[in-house]
């Protein structure tokens, strides 16, 4: 009876009343007045302490433990000469523009940085192409160590280029059921860059790195640090960046080419339409049937504006604008789905309707794919600054080349995507203590590439001139990285080192060189009887005739008896003798158009390189000249055509050209000892600066010691 | 009005077992909590606030080499969980009224049970004045109840107390005649879930609220209140009996953060 | 290392192996072994399908 009027006291709405000041302090059975709402705010953020209290706690227990194991595993030899080391990488940011804007006083950061320290020329790779010279940058090693020699490497079976920086396999392992399929084991997913990046080795010696954005890090290095890959992270379709046009125009009509097209169709009224996106496809059933998402879009003619949903996201759209991200959740089956992040864009709501969608980019929250190390340090970075871009080359270049987007919406790609870059940058300073840090920024390249024709008078692309608000695009951009450079300035220390470089430069790309056709004129490559030399990927080629042929963006392969599947040039002294023959008639070599020369030098890969996997590389590497470089065509494995012709596409400007004449930039807050560095002399200078002895099988020359640090 | 609207919902719950009508209870109540809870709550600084409540958890595993980081981080989960807590208390001053209003009336019918024939009570008459011999109360009681002891005195308190005995099943009224005034009491001798009237209350606003189902007495009446010591009800879970006036709360606790946890997703609502 | 099967060689091999590992450029013995047995491999592996080869190139800017 007690307990009753006990219960009687405590009861209703006294109770309720003083749960509202209960909330806040500890949780009781009486929050069930509260309801489930609230309910859940309380437990749930209580659980949420407990959880981080139990987190903590063990990892403050664990961590003498930890720490006395990788004491023992990596014995640090020598003490650290600094703190922090940070790079900042403006992928392409050229030499020549930054020195004459930082003359105008345009660049006062990076002024501000060179003075406190120095600014230097960074020679490059040879190539002079992203991929090649980053992985310089993290190896230290020459692309005869490291594997890397182009964007693309040739199957010596099949003479089909493939990308030469990831392999993805099928996954082996599956369990039949009906048409399901489950698989068993992960696809083989490889890195083909090969030694060793030198945040492997500071992790040997206890060191943390925090590596985000650095090319050629798909999949991810496992190392003593945390990773957001990059560069050739694909789309979710598997590409490296397929955008998608839904469009009423129909599939005949001589609209644009590229990308993946899809037709929109009318919905029962005059403004409603419909499509269906194929996504990835499904591996889990037998034929791997894409997996589909229904598109609904109404339209507005009059305002030019549309309401478009899709995977359960409504979206106001107005012509010309590009949308936020727009989370895709593909179902794979009951239970699993993949997600991706796109933009969409309404490009046209006249006669015809026409909506632009971005390559589909892996979600980095739940990602389909290793994209970083640990595996959720994208997932982190999506709770700490949202969605972002996680394709490798995550601007959408060939829908501006194929004017399906404009200036103005590469412009605001590029930008967003450098926004959140700095977001990523700004969180990784902020929370390094010790250690290193590199941070690449990828828009300088993609603007050098696309915004060239407005500074090269007389650019054949120059046609495509569209809106000069985007003519002083580069330099709005070499700006934007000396804020970059500024903010960061402002958060270092002075036991900090900070470097701010470049991987190369860029100059203008006027005319492209069809090295087919220039083989195919020299008598070096034939046709197959009756073959027609307009079919990509060297399908007309006669293998059994032909000596020398072009795959892939930087060089030449000659066709090697043993080595290449049909070759019939001796590796030994005829191959040497046929690879002097070629470099000899191509030194020098001047468009008869023109009159200018097209090619400085073509460059024996044989005495550039040195390194185990020198027998990857392409036997030729060119060197061009300003304004050219291999063609469009001749990228894609056609043979026909003239060897010179006009570029005329948006992208305009290139660094795929004698890497003598793009080189890239070096500032430090701290004078360097060269005066000619090279990007292979920054993996073993930061081992340097960490105490650690350069590994022997780095090509590079440590930058900073002792001594200049003082 | 409210209690004839729920008496009128309540009826075919009655004669089953209280745990059912709990959960049928809670399925709207879940719902309507919800509901209001994504409309009140401002859903986009929620979202961002568990997100960050994420974004350091993730910090905690990442740097779990460095101490500091982890009390950094941990500092920083307490300060977005105050955050979390103080958005949730905008949608909780429009989800608490109705439901303190229903849970108060649910009570009258989950918090106690009925009397079983042979069973005994503590029957309660608190008076206006205190103190004095015993004042002139008549109680009459109806055939199937029956007193089983002689009025108690308790002048300090101002309470007449005695032990009402339960004969069979019915729903009976108490009569009580005090200085030419009358008063009724309700007594239900049941096994169903229905009302139940533990007390009538004095008149007040807290007290009419607490306990809603008899008419409260007037001001100036002679008497305050009239009590009657229902058993605490039992609660059935999965075989377990719980018996305590509040289990059906805990319970109904339980299943409604159950059910708006399963319900999130579909309406599309951030907790 | 993360994710690996270890394989008993003899120990002068591996002598062998570190020897050269360094004198052929290669960052570990482990690398140089692997290379070893990835050409060895590629001499025996079939080329991917070409569709899907063709495919993952798609949209790469410099060739399209």
């Amino acid at each position: 009876m007690t307990t009753t009027t006990h219960a009687h006291r405590w009861s209703g709405v006294w109770v309720g009343t003083a749960l509202v000041f209960l909330v806040l302090g500890a949780p009781a059975t009486a929050d069930a007045y509260i309801g489930p709402g609230a309910g859940f705010a309380v437990l749930g953020s209580f659980a949420v302490i407990f959880v981080t209290m139990i987190l903590a706690g063990v990892s403050i227990l664990a961590w003498p433990f930890r720490t006395v194991w990788r004491m023992i595993r990596h014995r640090r030899k020598s003490k650290p000469l600094v703190k922090r080391t940070i790079f900042i990488g403006f992928d392409g940011q050229d030499a020549q523009i930054t020195e004459r804007m930082m003359a105008e006083g345009k660049l006062p950061n990076f002024s501000r940085l060179a003075e406190r320290g120095c600014y230097r020329r960074l020679r490059t790779t040879f190539p002079s192409i992203t991929p090649v010279a980053w992985s310089s940058f993290s190896t230290g090693t020459n692309p005869g160590r490291h594997n890397i020699f182009d964007f693309l490497d040739r199957d010596p079976r099949t003479y089909l280029p493939r990308l030469s920086s990831a392999h993805i396999g099928p996954v082996e392992k599956t369990l039949k059921i009906g048409k399901l399929r489950i698989p068993l084991a992960k696809p083989d997913i490889r890195l083909l860059r090969m030694s060793k990046p030198w945040w492997t080795i500071l992790g040997e010696n206890n060191i943390w790195s925090t590596i985000i954005r650095v090319p050629i890090t798909f999949p991810p290095d496992k190392f003593y640090g945390a990773q957001l890959g990059a560069m050739c992270i694909p789309d979710l379709l598997g590409t490296q960046g397929s955008f998608m046009l839904f469009t009423t125009r129909p599939e005949d009509e001589a609209f644009q080419e590229g990308g993946i097209r899809v037709s929109l169709s009318r919905n029962g009224s005059a403004t409603s339409f419909e499509a269906t996106l194929l996504g990835p496809e499904n591996s889990f059933f037998e034929g791997n049937p894409p997996m589909e998402l229904p598109l609904t879009i109404d339209v507005d003619p009059e305002s030019g504006t549309a309401t478009a949903a899709i995977s359960g996201t409504r979206l106001e759209l107005r012509t010309g604008e590009l949308s936020d991200w727009v989370k895709l959740d593909f179902k794979v089956i009951p239970g699993m789905k993949v997600s991706g992040l796109t933009r969409i864009m309404l490009t046209e709501t006249g006669e015809h309707v026409s909506l632009y969608m971005s390559p589909i980019n892996i979600e980095p929250g739940k990602p389909a794919m290793p994209i970083s190390h640990p595996s959720y340090y994208s997932s982190y970075l999506e709770k700490k600054i949202g969605p972002f871009a996680t394709l490798g080359l995550a601007e959408d270049t060939w829908a501006l080349n194929e004017q399906i987007t404009d200036d103005g919406t590469f412009w605001t790609q590029t930008q967003d995507v450098d926004g959140e870059r700095e977001q990523m940058l700004d969180i990784a300073l902020d929370r390094l203590r010790s250690g290193a840090l590199v941070t690449v920024f990828d828009a300088t390249d993609r603007v050098n590439h696309m915004y060239w024709r407005y500074i090269d008078e007389g650019h054949p692309a120059a046609a495509g001139v569209d809106d000069p608000e985007y003519a002083d695009a580069i330099e709005r951009q070499y700006i934007r990285n000396d804020g970059i450079v500024g903010r960061t300035l402002d958060k270092i220390n002075d036991d900090d080192v900070l470097f701010v470089l470049s991987d190369h430069g860029c100059t203008s790309f006027r005319r492209g060189v069809n090295l087919n056709a220039w083989l195919l004129k020299e008598g070096y490559l034939n046709l197959k009887p009756g073959a027609d030399p307009t079919q990509p990927w060297l399908q007309s080629v006669d293998w059994s005739t032909t000596k020398a042929y072009a795959v892939g963006l930087v060089g030449m392969f000659l066709n090697i008896r043993g080595r290449e599947a049909r070759g019939i040039v001796d590796p030994g002294e005829e191959a040497k003798a046929v690879k002097r023959q070629i470099a000899a008639n191509l030194q020098g070599l001047v468009d008869t158009e023109t009159g200018d020369i097209a090619i400085n030098e073509a460059f024996d890969t044989d005495t550039l390189y040195r390194g185990p996997y020198k027998g990857n590389a392409p036997d030729l590497l060119m060197g061009y000249n300003h304004g050219y470089r291999i063609s469009w065509d001749c990228a894609s494995g056609v043979v026909a055509g003239e060897v010179f012709e006009d570029n005329v596409k948006a992208w305009s400007g290139d660094h795929i050209v004698d890497p003598r004449l793009v080189p890239g930039i070096l500032l430090c807050n701290h004078e360097v000892s060269s005066a000619d560095p090279h990007i292979v002399d920054l993996a073993p200078t930061v081992l340097t600066l960490f105490g650690i002895r350069p590994a022997a099988h780095m090509d590079g020359r440590p930058l900073l010691d002792k001594a200049s640090l003082k | 009005m409210l209690g004839t609207v729920i008496d009128w919902l309540q009826a075919p719950l009655s004669g089953l077992p209280a745990m059912v009508g709990v959960i049928v209870w809670s399925i709207p109540v879940s719902v309507f909590a919800l509901w209001v809870f994504g409309k009140t709550s401002n859903q986009d600084k929620i979202t961002a606030v568990k997100n960050k409540i994420a974004a350091s958890l993730f910090e905690i595993r990442l740097f779990n080499d460095d101490l500091r980081a982890i009390a950094r981080a941990q500092w920083e989960i307490t300060g977005h969980v105050l955050r979390y807590q103080g958005l949730a208390l905008v949608p909780m001053v429009f989800i608490l009224p109705p439901l303190v209003l229903l849970m108060v009336q649910l009570h009258m019918f989950y918090g106690f049970r009925g009397f079983a024939p042979g069973e005994t009570a503590l029957l309660r008459v608190e008076l206006a004045t205190t103190g004095g011999p015993r004042p002139d109360l008549a109680i009459e009681v109806p055939e199937g109840l029956h007193l089983e002891t002689p009025a108690v005195w308790v002048p300090s308190l101002g309470e007449l107390n005695w032990e009402l005995a339960a004969d069979a099943p019915g729903d009976y009224e108490l009569g009580f005649t005090i200085g030419g005034t009358t008063a009724t009491k309700t007594v239900s001798v049941t096994d169903r879930v229905v009302r139940l009237s533990p007390e009538r209350p004095p008149s007040g606003f807290m007290d009419q609220l607490e306990w809603p189902s008899e008419p409260p007495f007037d001001r100036d009446a002679q008497i305050r209140r009239i009590t009657i010591a229902y058993p605490e009800a039992t609660m059935e879970i999965f075989g377990w009996s719980w018996e305590w006036s509040f289990a059906w709360m805990v319970v109904f606790f339980v299943l409604t953060m159950v059910f708006a946890f399963a319900l999130k997703k579909p309406m599309g609502v951030e907790l | 290392m993360f994710g690996s099967t270890k394989v008993k060689l003899d120990a002068s091999l591996v002598e062998r192996i570190r020897k050269f590992a360094e004198i052929a450029g290669y960052s570990s013995p482990e690398e140089f072994i692997t290379h070893a047995l990835e050409k060895e491999l590629a001499l025996l592996e079939e080329a991917g399908d070409e569709e899907e080869i063709k495919k993952r190139l798609q949209g790469l800017g410099y060739m399209s």
